[in-house]
């Protein structure tokens, strides 16, 4: 079914909006909270939860692209629910290697109350990913917003894992220049 | 929190098509595959939604021909519900047919079809069901592809039970759908020319799917005041299956009544102050019939008999129903 047939069940109200999201994009969702919960029963909740929070929200969005939609929706949940749980750094996967890589480039050991800061950040790594090839691009997206591993990176992009890793770092560093020149770090 | 996890939340919203296309590039597939979900869950939250959103609202229902006669009873979904009582009633649920009213041949085939699909959903078979089954269901039979893209129709059982439900109720299946270019290849393919009464530029359209027989849908937004609110379109003939059935809850709740269009056609308006009263708005629903077309258009608009009938004002129901 079509993205737009499946955003108008919703706008009727339909259950049917829920077989159809779960049908066409269970497994993907899925794939996305596993990678950042390695917990295939929270994984299954965040799911869920990203269901209710598509049913809650429709209307009054109306998405063109329910695959992005739906993956935000259940990263940020199932982000939160490690940070609820005091757990980001004891997540499962890939998460504490990737918060490791990004606080050398950016942490200075101080805790930041700055919530605010998210939107500003969000600006310039758009900014950032934004001016990138298409290829550096994947694979900072594949790493940071996908979780997934440099092993299973380079697998599907075809770079070896050396040249990933390379590849990460010097995006980090821009990320990391970029962060200085507006003063966000 | 550290500046490194500031940044996973900060990342969160990426481009969409950065992420559609790093998406693919990783194989992460959408698209047909039934996980180990606990759908009955899942339902439950969606009534629990549908219900807290009627509460309050002071209601009736005339029960004219138009919204009644295009809704049927549907089963009380959600066996294991448990609601407080304040919820209201989770039998008020029915199925609204988009090709046809009550009765008749074609929301007969469509109720049968729904209730089939339903089941199919409540099935081990669908628990079990695969990408990998969809794939091999549609290698196997490639002249079936446009009814599993249609009907999401991906077992041979279920292809049967369409072909069954044709042929008992005389109702013919879109084999075809066509997502228009453009404005000019959607007026071609579906056969008429303009129809929302608005000035250009002032409104969006965009036609979604056109079906063989030029049966479409379609979405846009319309002013209302500085506003643009967001409405679906419609046009199904009424001798065809339609793989959109809705289910509704609440149908008490909706005022309803006839109004004569600017341009002329009496239409059936049913409106609901449903979605966020404080934000001043309704869901609105008109239905407009021809001899062999009906036409059902949806979306929020202004609280207010007057915004209702300003929304039906700004469409042509004679020229889109041709």
């Amino acid at each position: 079914m079509d993205d737009k047939q499946i955003v108008d069940l919703y706008w009727a109200r339909s259950e049917r909006a829920i077989e159809e999201t779960e049908h066409k994009f269970g497994s993907y969702c899925r794939t996305v909270s596993y990678n950042i919960l390695a917990n295939t029963a929270d994984a299954e909740e965040c799911v869920n939860d990203t269901w209710l929070k598509a049913w809650n929200s429709m209307p009054t969005h109306r998405p063109s692209l329910l695959a992005p939609y739906l993956g935000k929706l259940t990263r940020w949940l199932s982000l939160t629910r490690l940070r609820e749980n005091n757990s980001l750094r004891r997540g499962g996967g890939e998460l504490p290697l990737i918060l490791d890589e990004l606080a050398e480039t950016l942490d200075s050991g101080e805790d930041t109350e700055q919530e605010l800061e998210v939107r500003e950040l969000n600006r310039e790594l758009r900014r950032l990913v934004e001016a990138l090839g298409k290829d550096e691009k994947d694979v900072f997206l594949s790493r940071y917003w996908y979780m997934a591993s440099v092993k299973e990176i380079a697998e599907k992009t075809g770079f070896s894992e050396s040249k990933v890793k390379t590849m990460l770092h010097r995006t980090r560093k821009k990320l990391l220049s970029q962060l200085k020149e507006e003063g966000l770090c | 929190m550290l500046k490194s996890e500031l940044l996973l939340f900060a990342l969160n919203d990426m481009d969409d098509s950065d992420l559609e296309s790093t998406r693919k590039r990783l194989g992460y597939k959408i698209g047909g595959a039934a996980g180990h979900l606990a759908k009955k869950r899942i339902i439950t939250f969606a009534l629990a939604a549908a219900l807290i959103l009627g509460l309050g609202t002071a209601a009736y229902a005339l029960g004219w021909f138009g919204f009644s006669s295009r809704l049927a009873p549907a089963p009380a979904p959600s066996a294991d519900l448990e609601l407080s009582p304040e919820f209201g009633d989770p039998s008020d649920h029915h199925y609204l047919s988009y090709s046809g009213a009550m009765g008749s041949n074609t929301m007969k085939a469509s109720l049968e079809w729904q209730d089939y699909y339903k089941a199919w959903w409540e099935s081990e078979e669908a628990q079990n069901h695969t990408n990998q089954d969809d794939l091999a269901f549609i290698a196997a039979h490639p002249e079936w592809k446009s009814y599993y893209d249609i009907y999401s129709a991906c077992t041979e059982d279920m292809m049967e039970k369409l072909f069954a439900l044709s042929e008992q109720y005389g109702v013919r299946l879109h084999d075809s759908a066509t997502t228009p270019e453009n404005d000019a290849q959607f007026h071609q393919l579906a056969g008429i020319g303009p129809f929302i009464l608005r000035e250009e530029g002032e409104f969006e359209f965009q036609c979604y799917i056109v079906y063989e027989d030029g049966s479409f849908h379609g979405f846009g937004f319309l002013p209302f005041g500085e506003e643009g609110y967001p409405f679906t379109f419609v046009r199904s003939r009424k001798n065809v299956l339609d793989p959109t059935v809705q289910e509704l809850y609440g149908s008490e709740q909706y005022e309803e009544w006839q109004y004569t269009t600017a341009t002329g056609a009496l239409v059936n308006i049913a409106s609901w102050d449903w979605s966020h009263p404080e934000n001043g708005k309704s869901l609105t629903w008109v239905f407009y019939e021809n001899e062999d077309t009906m036409i059902t258009v949806f979306g929020t608009t202004p609280l207010g008999q007057e915004s209702c009938e300003a929304f039906a004002d700004s469409f042509d129901f004679v020229e889109a129903g041709k």
